[in-house]
């Protein structure tokens, strides 16, 4: 059989966009979203078929009541993130700065976006209420008011500590993860070296750096205080010396939506302007959603009218009614693709409201759209019951909830509202409903990339 | 090219366009079981167009599905021009617009090609995502009688009969 070259093209063709499908690479997908830019005009010619479109708009005394619940609890949850006054040694000053999420290779490396970059250097600590968490690494050049984070869990984080048992006291150094249990409980837990006294293996470790031997980096010092954990003993080998770690105060793996910066006073802004208003104009992109429904039946998604030439990027939030109703998926050249919370393996990270107040819940998972049930099912994995977050809620099994948006993603602000539910109390895995309504073609609004947004 | 088959050619991305927004907007109340017309309008075309003119509706069906899903642009067109490979297999030793033929083909391929996608989604989701096939089966079957239906109607969709070979 001889190949023509028409079908060998068609076949190399064939088999690199095969190839291109089962692993993407970026800068194709630039190329062919500039490639299908066309497909705009194809979109258009079926826009007056949004006449059989049976959306309802909420009316605007509902939006601003939504948007009020909204800011309610992104405060809320910022007051619960602000380090006591009782902490903060020698008149430090909190800057408050929001996760925007890991870095692409390192799960122990955050990027967080500032109030306000004045003051901050690397190497001052970063807390979360009276919780420990990190030290600055590096502030970004290109984009102002743009740090990096090293988390307590990097292998190479080290802090100095002491736990106080009675009048003893053991000083130690904490930094790094120890090696996770084989049984039942797979949390993590924080490493611990050295200790001055193994004799006291429980009670509440500080953050104590010792004065420094050669550089005085007085900075360090700030965090003096800060809890780190609970100590205990891990189970040890016939022969080997006890160890210790500690449980965290803080739920690393998916807990962390909002930190403080400290800096000392004499660096400190004169004034700290707070973060920027959740509904603020600046900070969305109006666009409109194109006909109401997805060609193929198993996803949930919906192409926008704007694309990365007017300001659309992947990941962008996409708010309609102070509702949060997915992401940006991809930003093509003039049209983008939007996944929608009831798309089958749609992700984000999630704060619950119970009885007002915010509960970290880590990341959901959807699962798709249940018709028997008419709601949208999501998992949810919890290493710690939700006693453990909220003590009010100690003996139930099962609690109302309000989901919102938690942040640690780019382009996704903590505190927009998803929906109503109810939680099982429990650690481990469960799977949730929402009740969500589908969203019609018409306006929408875009997060903008946060870089681009006037402190 | 004639001035005729580009108007043909034109047309073909008009009527792709309305027929995508069609079956987006009906799969909004018929789920699953919402025909996959697009591909079946694809398959219709393979059975009537010029071997060198496949390879270009493929990726004309391909602007047109794309306007109205979510898929990706790789995965789409891998899928279309796959299909009409096939169609021109099928072609070639079957009366493909028979009725026969065109339903089960119809199927057949509406099925591969969900399948495909199916299977590309739950890849980019490093497979934490269940493969459910299953969930092609309802269209599958759908696009089969669409196919059947339908078929002969799609041939004849005002101003492409100038995209088609000529017959002795």
């Amino acid at each position: 059989m001889t190949l023509t070259r028409q079908k060998t093209i068609w076949f190399v063709c064939v088999l690199c966009l095969c190839v291109l499908s089962l692993r993407p690479e970026p800068f194709v997908e630039r190329v062919l979203g500039v490639f299908f830019a066309p497909t705009r005009v194809l979109a258009a010619l079926a826009s007056p078929l949004s006449v059989f479109d049976d959306e309802v708009q909420a009316a605007a005394p509902q939006v601003e009541a939504l948007e009020r619940r909204c800011r309610t609890v992104r405060d809320r949850y910022r007051e619960i993130a602000r380090p006591p006054a009782t902490l903060l040694a020698r008149g430090a000053v909190a800057i408050e700065a929001e996760v925007e999420g890991r870095a692409e290779r390192s799960r122990d490396t955050l990027w967080i976006r500032l109030a306000t970059a004045e003051g901050v250097r690397p190497g001052v600590p970063v807390v979360c209420g009276e919780a420990y968490v990190g030290r600055v690494l590096a502030l970004d050049p290109e984009r102002p008011r743009r740090a990096r984070v090293e988390l307590l869990t990097g292998a190479d984080f080290r802090v100095g500590a002491a736990v106080e048992s009675g009048n003893r006291r053991s000083d130690m150094v904490c930094g790094g993860l120890a090696p996770r249990a084989s049984g039942a409980d797979r949390s993590l837990r924080l490493a611990v070296h050295h200790p001055s006294d193994r004799a006291i293996s429980e009670g509440e470790v500080r953050v104590a750096e010792p004065p420094a031997l050669v550089l005085d980096d007085e900075d360090a010092r700030l965090g003096d205080g800060f809890l780190l954990g609970d100590l205990f003993p891990l189970q040890a080998r016939e022969g080997e010396e006890q160890r210790l770690a500690l449980r965290p105060a803080l739920d690393f793996a998916a807990g962390l939506f909002h930190v403080c910066v400290l800096v000392p006073p004499e660096r400190a802004p004169s004034r700290v302007p707070p973060i920027e208003d959740l509904f603020e104009e600046d900070a969305w992109l109006a666009g409109d959603l194109i006909l109401q429904g997805e060609l193929s039946a198993w996803r949930s998604g919906r192409k926008l009218s704007l694309g990365s030439g007017r300001g659309a990027r992947a990941g962008g939030a996409i708010l309609r009614d102070a509702r949060f109703l997915g992401r940006v998926e991809r930003a093509g050249a003039t049209l983008s693709d939007v996944r929608l919370l009831s798309d089958p393996g749609f992700s984000f990270p999630a704060l619950a409201a119970i009885d007002g107040e915010p509960c970290v819940l880590g990341r959901l998972v959807s699962l798709g759209f249940d018709e028997a049930r008419g709601r949208v099912r999501f998992r949810m994995q919890r290493d710690a019951p939700l006693s453990e977050s909220l003590p009010a809620v100690l003996g139930r099994a099962s609690v109302s909830a309000t989901l919102f948006t938690g942040a640690g993603e780019r382009g996704v602000p903590l505190g927009l509202f998803v929906g109503d539910t109810t939680l099982a109390t429990r650690a481990g895995t469960q799977v949730i409903e929402v009740e969500l309504e589908t969203p019609g073609a018409g306006e929408v609004f875009v997060r903008r990339p946060t870089a681009e947004v006037a402190p | 090219m004639s001035s005729s088959r580009l108007v043909s050619w034109a047309m073909l991305c008009v009527w792709a366009s309305w027929v995508g927004g069609l079956q987006a907007i009906a799969a909004e109340s018929l789920g699953a079981w919402v025909p996959d017309a697009l591909t079946i309008l694809l398959l219709s075309l393979t059975a009537e167009l010029d071997d060198r003119d496949v390879p270009k509706a493929c990726v004309v069906l391909a602007f047109a599905r794309l306007a109205f899903t979510v898929e990706p642009a790789e995965a789409t067109l891998c899928g279309f021009l796959t299909l009409g490979a096939f169609a021109l297999g099928v072609r070639s030793v079957a009366e493909a617009s028979g009725a026969l033929v065109r339903t089960l083909w119809g199927g057949t391929a509406v099925l591969l090609f969900s399948g495909w996608l199916i299977f590309v989604h739950a890849a980019r989701s490093d497979f934490a995502l269940e493969l459910d096939w299953t969930r092609a089966l309802p269209t599958a079957a759908s696009s089969a009688v669409f196919a059947l239906c339908c078929g002969p109607l799609l041939r004849r969709l005002p101003g492409l009969s100038p995209l088609w070979r000529p017959r002795w």
